[in-house]
């Protein structure tokens, strides 16, 4: 029986061995790919966060070109027109070809202002149109909030605010 | 001990001789769609069968010594398992290097079977460096797994199941063949407990590969 003493021995050790190599293959391999599923994740959060920071200063830049447009251009336009009515107003006597001059300028700037406001409109961000422009700067003046506040809580939906809001910056 | 070979012993051989039908049948099951892999593994499950039929044929028909079988099942289970590592393993120096193993074990194994122990004895010696490279290819399989990481569940890569099998059945077996032929020169009952631990280890083996057939059944 002694001859088979190191058989008896070395056996069970040498499964045992072989058992602790499988388990710890199993484990680490699942390790491994924790991990790895962890760097995945950081590097999807890293290029989330990118193209986030992208989207937002495009759509700030977006954002102060429409106001920009719409606001000061817009305006300055309104007042030449003004000023073209007080000056033709002024004109007594005028011939049909001043009449005819002026209708013309009138209907350039009026071409122009619409130009203008339409231009600001498609400027502004996709994220404004999708979520409504009440969620936006582009809030109503203080006389109008109340009644805005008021439709807002009769029709009790977003799509009736950003609607109203499409129309009150339409007739600004 | 004596009650375990009167009693026991016999009904563990054939135990360990009938558990080979498991992946025989199972593996007849799904050898037509069966890719590169699979019917590597059903030659080999079909080896085993037909070398434990030779083996009781010649027990039957009165033949004083059957161990020559093992030296001629030897290299074919090595040229089998190996084959099937070349067949999941891409690496072309790994590849090279299992065609060189295979060609100087099988040097290896006729000098062993006609100059050294001799084809009455059991080739202890080819077993033991079977056991070896076999090993050794397991824990490359292992090695590959961790730095491809291209497989999530190990359980369902019928690759990563055989390493696990060779791992055990190797380890398990190759101090009972070294040992085989040094007992069987002091007693027969010496010679059958290395043969029970062998026995033991086959049936585990046969399981093992009904399971590596079925997963290969998936790829």
């Amino acid at each position: 029986m002694n001859i088979l003493l190191p058989l008896l021995i070395i056996t069970p050790i040498m499964l045992l061995l072989a058992l602790g190599l499988i388990v710890f293959v199993v484990l680490y391999q699942k390790r491994l790919i924790q991990h790895q599923e962890q760097v995945w994740q950081l590097e999807a959060s890293k290029q989330y966060q990118v193209l986030e920071a992208t989207m937002q200063a495009q759509e700030e830049e977006r954002r102060r070109v429409a106001r920009d447009l719409h606001d000061e251009v817009g305006s300055m336009l309104s007042l030449v027109k003004l000023n073209l009515y007080q000056l033709t107003g002024s004109i007594k006597g005028e011939s049909d070809e001043v009449c005819g001059a002026e209708a013309n300028i009138k209907k350039l700037l009026d071409e122009v202002i619409g130009s203008v406001r339409r231009i600001s409109h498609d400027l502004m961000p996709v994220v404004l149109d999708k979520m409504g422009h009440c969620g936006a700067p582009c809030l109503p003046p203080p006389e109008l909030r109340c009644f805005w506040s008021a439709t807002t809580r009769a029709e009790g939906s977003l799509q009736s605010r950003s609607s109203f809001c499409t129309a009150w910056c339409r007739n600004c | 001990m004596q009650v375990f070979f009167e009693k026991y012993y016999n009904w563990l051989s054939y135990a360990a001789a009938l558990s080979v039908l498991l992946p025989l049948l199972y593996g007849l099951l799904f050898l037509k769609r069966g890719n590169r892999l699979y019917i590597t593994l059903y030659l080999y499950v079909l080896t085993i069968a037909l070398i434990e039929l030779s083996g009781h044929l010649t027990v039957y028909l009165g033949t004083d010594n059957n161990l020559w079988l093992s030296h001629l099942y030897t290299p074919i289970e090595y040229f089998l398992l190996t084959f099937s590592y070349y067949i999941s393993l891409k690496y072309r120096n790994i590849r090279r290097a299992i065609i060189w193993s295979v060609a100087l074990f099988l040097i290896f194994g006729i000098m062993n079977a006609f100059f050294g122990e001799g084809i009455t004895q059991m080739n202890s010696y080819t077993k033991v460096l079977e056991s070896g490279l076999l090993i050794a290819l397991a824990l490359v399989y292992f090695y590959m797994t961790f730095r491809n990481l291209n497989k999530l569940y190990l359980d369902q890569d019928p690759m990563f199941v055989l390493s696990c099998g060779i791992l055990i059945y190797f380890a398990g077996t190759t101090m009972a063949y070294l040992m085989f032929n040094r007992a069987l020169a002091i007693s027969d009952n010496m010679a059958r407990i290395c043969l029970s631990i062998t026995y033991v280890l086959n049936i585990f083996f046969n399981v093992v590969l009904l399971v590596v057939l079925k997963r290969a059944s998936r790829i």
